[in-house]
């Protein structure tokens, strides 16, 4: 420090070390003063910065909700138009273009087949396949199988026809030439056994055995032989009875005998058998 | 008319499961669908008198 500021009292009391002292123990006084002033000050000021910073921090904050809030809200507004349009093109134009493509596909595939099997392959095929099926069905309903269709089977087929006519005719024939003989056998086996069983009855017997066992077969004959010829002598006896007893009305009777009433009998119109009407023919 | 519109059906099964990447079923279906063409012709073809 300059000693020429000092008053002059007291330039003369004090050394330059003093005065050097004084001035460095005010300038230590004065230092730690603005330091303090200085601290004090900076705590006022962080005070008041704080609380404009929280209020700038409130400020901004209530800013930026209603920005946030604007700005989502008109996001959320653009975002259901956007929906909706999504919505609109997928309902509508997504079906319409689907249904377009549907179309598209089909008449590209029509053109694939017309090109891959041209419609006249097709009816050719189906001509083929039909007519095949109604040949099978010919086939089936007049029974020619495979091997009926080679012409030297068919010739056979036609020949061994031929020969099963043949021979159908000449069995036919045999048959009737056979009917004939077995016929004509049995009308000679049952005139040898009539024959045969004839022999030991007198003429008028055997006539009559002949007239009704002539058309019957020689089984016949022999099972009914005997019944007939029974049947011949039971008419034969009751013939006799009656031509007696006729006779003895008829015949001239003593007076004194008894007159023996016979009642007049109703001739029959005709005739049982030729042998009675013979008999009535001699009386 | 129904078999056109099962075959129609058929395309669009098909376009979904091209969509869905489900190759094997979109196969299935294209194969369905030309069948189903191809029988239409068929039939058609059939129709008309043999002779």
């Amino acid at each position: 420090m300059n000693k020429d500021l000092l008053p002059e009292e007291l330039k003369d009391v004090l050394t330059e070390d003093s005065v050097s002292n004084i001035e460095t123990a005010l300038k230590e006084k004065v230092d730690l003063s603005v330091e303090a002033a200085l601290t004090t000050q900076d705590e006022l000021y962080a005070e008041k910065l704080e609380e404009l910073v929280a209020r700038i921090d409130s400020d901004h904050t209530a800013k930026m909700e209603r920005v946030v809030e604007s700005v989502d809200a008109n996001n959320a507004k653009k975002l259901v138009t956007v929906v909706r349009k999504y919505e609109r093109e997928l309902n509508e134009n997504a079906t319409e273009f689907k249904d377009v493509l549907v179309e598209s596909i089909s008449s590209y595939i029509e053109e694939y087949i017309d090109e891959a099997l041209p419609v006249q392959a097709i009816e050719e095929a189906t001509a083929n396949k039909t007519a095949l099926s109604v040949l099978n069905n010919l086939r089936n309903v007049l029974a020619v199988d495979s091997s009926l269709m080679s012409e030297s089977v068919k010739e056979a087929i036609v020949d061994g026809k031929g020969q099963i006519n043949d021979l159908q005719k000449e069995f036919d024939v045999i048959k009737l030439e056979n009917k004939h003989l077995k016929e004509a056998y049995e009308d000679a086996a049952a005139r040898l056994v009539l024959d045969q069983k004839l022999s030991g009855f007198n003429d008028k017997k055997a006539a009559y055995l002949k007239k009704v066992l002539s058309d019957k077969t020689a089984k016949f004959i022999t099972e009914n032989f005997e019944y007939t010829a029974r049947l011949f002598d039971k008419k034969e006896k009751e013939q006799m009875a009656a031509i007696r007893e006729e006779a003895i009305s008829q015949r001239t009777v003593k007076a004194d005998a008894p007159k023996i009433i016979v009642e007049a009998k109703v001739k029959p119109s005709t005739p049982e058998n030729p042998y009675i009407a013979g008999l009535d023919k001699m009386k | 008319m129904a078999k056109k519109d099962a075959t129609k059906l058929k395309i669009s099964k098909f376009i979904d499961a091209i969509s869905d990447k489900n190759y094997a079923a979109a196969n299935k279906y294209l194969q369905s669908a030309v069948n189903n063409k191809l029988e239409s012709r068929i039939k058609q073809a059939a129709e008309k008198p043999l002779f």
